[in-house]
């Protein structure tokens, strides 16, 4: 039986303002009906210009050439742009990775989902809402009548998918291509839409693809996987092959990178690819890989490589022959340099608290409209906490539980409504922004937004000493050469722009400007969530380092508990503004209560084959903060609820040694 | 959406009356309205005498109450000039300038937004750089100088269309076109925004996927967003026009509220210049309140709760 999908040596070359540049090359993979093609890769890999080749969705003036490009008895290549269109959300349906804003804002989700049976099928209205009824049924969306005359802003991110997802099953495709269809969605609504979509797979048999930066969730739901890098597949295989033995370095690295609950020792050095991710505009001569490569040899720099045969099942690119590359690496320096180290024992934690929040509290005024009275709402509702020095404090929770808030309260960037915040022993919001600055310092998610673009790389770090009139103007050059050395950029960007420099670094910049005041605490709001995931190793590498050498205190905002078990001591999780849960890292790990905190735990996809994806049986989706549930703010959701929730709010109570946890059932024991 | 516009009326209704006492206030305060009436060579002994006749001596505050009440009746007062009363005038001038605002802004709509589009298709294509050439020569060339430009062609050396009055709908052709012209440029360069940021939006992308035609994408999916940011700024043009051109008005002789307008103020014409002054104002409150309806409308997530 012939693939549904062929894909042989496609290659596509984009045309750009600045002229061509080759987005994918030589790429090959085939997708059998009833399969699950995983397709991997970091930020330039060539993943979404592949899939947009097949769906002949490139731009104009994009030349795209292959072996064979086919699909079904049709081959894309040369079929005209109307057998393409016919082909287009009636075979070959397409996901998209931005809920928000992929479902047209002024038309109804039923007008939206019923057209494209009426386009495709000249199906009648009639029938056309009756299947589109359906299907929003089968995605698990109640009241699915109703929902039909719903606008999308109506929706949250969650529901907004699953519309998407029935949207594109109207007309029974064959081909489902799923772009990142999970990674702007909360962590416990992405088990929920990955489970939907292969228990579709499974029923209705449809041939599906689904690209990701995320080995966890390729892993628990592809059958076969293909790892991009720079444009080209280096390997590709099954995914128990490919990921229980891989062969090719990078894909070796990336694993590698990936903090696996459970399996790296807390602080300690996690692997990383050195080097960054090659912009495609690169000419490229030899491995692509090359340059970052830890094997590699004076072949590498000069042929380049074909995909080939190990014998284990899998294909993969690299000049040396599979068993050299499946032999353990000689162990490196890092490896050393990480080990030993064991939290508490080289920084001794003081008993004073250096930051803390006493009942704190904030409130926000929302307004609705010029003649309704704004509504209160409780962004951060009587927190009490005490950062200790030598802390790692990780505060855990998903959009919207105030998270942030707590962030810019601890910085002192917000007056608390109630209750207050102390540094140092002082009331924080009666210290000057110098004081303050020189003691708690921040790093936020976006490197992109959060350096001046007009600014050079030297001018960014120095300015906190200039604000603060620190030493000659040649001394504070000097202390900004030491730090960048020190974050690992090199001292000749000291007059580069931040548009040159690529996410890693930018986030290095923005470390270097938090620590060139020597502070004692730093605020790290999603620190690495924006960037790759080779990077993303690198800079949690960094940060441990100079916690250790600077005698540090972190705390991190995130909401990805595998980040949190690798460097955090205590965690803290939030729920709609208020702490469920708040215990020292292993307690957290080896023994949560909170049915949320197992919840979250449960939602990290680390990648493991075969083990699919858990389900989450979290009860609708996240309330609105501006209309919290009444009671326990967590009860509708939660499958342990009885009377009580709905009717008292549990308080913080203590458990054992560190561990403290709101819920009446876990009071009763009944969880 | 009843409570929505009742609201949008409210708010209006209290800007018409802030622009109405700012007017007042303007027109008794910046000079001494007697003496206007009186005009520039009177002796003060007639401007005294103007002065007790219209009831300028009475307090500031007596004669807003008064003016306020008789418009809550209806009762605009009499014109000084015409002596009769301005609703009247009003009602006799109005129809000339709706069919010049209407005219006008067919023409807007109907040479701007078709280019907007066509040009937001292929930006930097050779349509693009007409139409955006076109629209800096629209914006840059004064109404009266293409009035008599418009004149002189049609008028006097190809005589197609009369070029002054009001008697037939021909004569409304050029002077719609000529106030028309003028609003273009905004409207093509909005239309023309609007659209580019639309076609590159996700949704679009998501209705490409879904394998609609380009000229499907174009008017099922991407139009009315792109008209949104439109639609308010063709009710202030109307607004404008409806406001009366006084210089459109002027070079074809049409008798219009524009030249009523232009002529109690020189006049010194007080009642008939607040009459009008309230008449516009609610001319744009009543057109940014339809405007705000309309958009509403297209846009679903504008109907606030």
């Amino acid at each position: 039986m012939q693939p549904l999908l062929e894909v042989q040596d496609l290659s596509v070359t984009l045309k750009l303002a600045e002229g061509e540049m080759t987005a994918v090359r030589d790429v090959s993979f085939t997708v059998n009906r009833g399969e699950t093609l995983g397709i991997v890769g970091e930020s330039g890999s060539g993943k979404s210009v592949s899939s947009m080749a097949i769906m002949g969705l490139l731009p104009k003036g994009t030349r795209t050439q292959a072996a064979c490009l086919r699909f079904d008895d049709t081959d894309l290549l040369t079929a005209t742009e109307d057998q393409m269109s016919r082909l287009r959300g009636n075979k070959i349906a397409m996901i998209f990775q931005e809920p928000m804003t992929s479902l047209n804002p002024v038309y109804t989700i039923g007008r939206q989902m019923t057209e494209l049976m009426q386009h495709h099928k000249n199906a009648s209205k009639a029938e056309a809402r009756a299947r589109a009824i359906e299907l929003l049924e089968k995605v698990g969306i109640t009241a699915a009548a109703s929902r039909l005359s719903q606008y999308p802003h109506q929706l949250s991110g969650g529901l907004r998918q699953r519309v998407m997802i029935a949207m594109m099953l109207m007309n029974d495709p064959d081909l489902i291509i799923a772009d990142e269809p999970t990674t702007a969605l909360d962590v416990t609504i992405q088990a929920q839409i990955l489970n939907l979509l292969k228990d579709l797979q499974k029923e209705l048999n449809i041939a599906l693809i689904i690209i990701s930066h995320d080995m966890g969730v390729v892993a628990r739901v592809s059958d076969k996987i293909a790892v991009m890098y720079a444009g080209q597949v280096i390997e590709t295989g099954t995914v128990a092959n490919v990921l229980q033995n891989p062969v090719h370095p990078y894909t070796q690295g990336l694993l590698e990178s990936i903090p696996i609950p459970g399996q790296i020792e807390p602080g300690g050095e996690l692997g990383s690819i050195p080097g960054l991710v090659p912009s495609l505009k690169t000419r490229f001569k030899g491995c692509r890989f090359a340059n970052r490569c830890t094997r590699v040899q004076d072949a590498c720099i000069e042929e380049s490589v074909a995909l080939r045969d190990a014998l284990t099942g899998q294909a993969y690119r690299c000049v040396l022959p599979f068993q050299d590359l499946m032999a353990p690496a000689a162990p490196e320096g890092h490896e050393a340099a990480g080990s030993g180290h064991v939290y508490g024992s080289r920084i001794d934690m003081e008993a004073t608290p250096l930051l803390s929040a006493d009942a704190a509290e904030c409130v926000f005024q929302v307004s609705q409209g010029m003649f309704s009275a704004p509504k209160p709402l409780k962004a951060v509702d009587n927190l009490s906490l005490d950062l200790r020095k030598g802390e790692v404090v990780a505060v855990v929770g998903e959009s919207g539980c105030g998270k942030s808030t707590l962030a810019r309260m601890l910085l002192g960037l917000q007056d608390p409504t109630n209750g207050k915040v102390t540094l140092d022993g002082r009331d924080i919001s009666a210290m000057s922004n110098a004081e303050r600055s020189r003691k708690v310092q921040s790093i936020f998610q976006d490197p992109y937004s959060s350096l001046n673009p007009r600014r050079t790389i030297g001018e960014i770090i120095r300015r906190p000493m200039a604000l603060h009139a620190m030493g000659s103007a040649s001394e504070q050059q000097e202390v900004v050469e030491e730090i960048m050395e020190r974050v690992g950029l090199p001292r000749n960007f000291y007059h580069n722009y931040p548009n040159q420099l690529s996410g890693g670094q930018r986030q290095r910049v923005a470390i270097a400007r938090a620590l060139v005041l020597k502070p004692e605490i730093v605020v790290c709001d999603e620190p690495t969530s924006a960037l790759d995931v080779s990077v993303q190793a690198q800079i949690l590498n960094l940060l441990l380092e100079l916690r250790r050498e600077m005698r540090l205190t972190y705390l991190l905002i995130t909401h990805d508990m595998a980040v949190v078990e690798h460097i955090a001591t205590r965690v803290i999780v939030m729920y709609l503004g208020r702490v469920v849960e708040i215990a020292d890292a292993r307690s957290i790990f080896k023994s949560p209560k909170h049915p949320y905190t197992k919840a979250l735990l449960k939602s990290v996809l680390t990648p493991d084959p075969g083990a699919g994806v858990p389900s989450i049986e979290l009860g609708s989706s996240y309330p609105n903060p501006i209309d919290p549930p009444g009671g326990c703010t967590f009860h509708p959701r939660c499958e342990f609820a009885e009377e009580i929730c709905k009717a008292k709010a549990p308080l913080l109570e203590h458990l054992t040694g560190q561990q403290s946890c709101a819920c009446h059932m876990v009071a009763r024991e009944v969880v | 959406m009843l409570r929505f516009i009742l609201k949008r009326l409210a708010l209006g209704l209290s800007v018409a009356l802030t622009v109405s006492l700012a007017t007042f206030l303007l027109l008794n305060l910046a000079a001494d309205p007697a003496a206007m009436v009186a005009g520039e060579d009177a002796t003060q002994e007639a401007i005294e005498q103007i002065r007790v006749q219209y009831g300028f001596d009475r307090p500031l505050y007596v004669r807003f109450f008064e003016w306020f009440g008789s418009i809550l009746v209806g009762d605009f007062g009499d014109s000084y000039y015409w002596k009769k009363p301005v609703f009247e005038l009003l009602i006799e001038r109005a129809p000339v300038t709706i069919a010049l605002a209407l005219g006008a802004l067919s023409v807007t709509i109907l040479v701007g937004l078709p280019l907007g589009v066509l040009a937001a298709l292929k930006p930097n294509g050779w349509l693009d750089r007409f139409a955006l050439s076109f629209g800096t020569a629209a914006q840059a060339v004064p109404n009266f100088w293409l009035g008599l430009i418009l004149i002189i062609l049609l008028g006097v050396m190809f005589p197609i269309f009369p070029v002054s009055g009001d008697s037939t709908w021909k004569h409304f052709v050029l002077p719609c076109f000529v106030l028309g012209t003028s609003a273009v440029p905004q409207v093509l360069r909005l239309t023309r925004t609007g659209m580019i940021e639309v076609l590159g939006s996700d949704y679009i992308r998501t209705a490409r996927a879904k394998g609609f035609r380009p000229s499907q994408i174009l008017f099922r999916h991407a139009l009315r967003n792109a008209l949104l940011p439109v639609v308010s700024v063709l009710a202030i043009q109307l607004g404008y026009k409806l406001g009366g051109s006084v210089i459109t008005e002027t070079v074809f002789a049409l008798n219009g509220l524009g030249r009523l307008a232009y002529e109690s103020i020189l006049g010194a014409d007080i009642p008939t210049v607040q009459m009008l002054v309230f008449f516009f104002a609610l001319v744009f409150i009543v057109l940014t309140v339809l405007g705000d309806i309309l958009n509403a409308w297209l846009d679903p997530r504008m109907r606030v709760e």
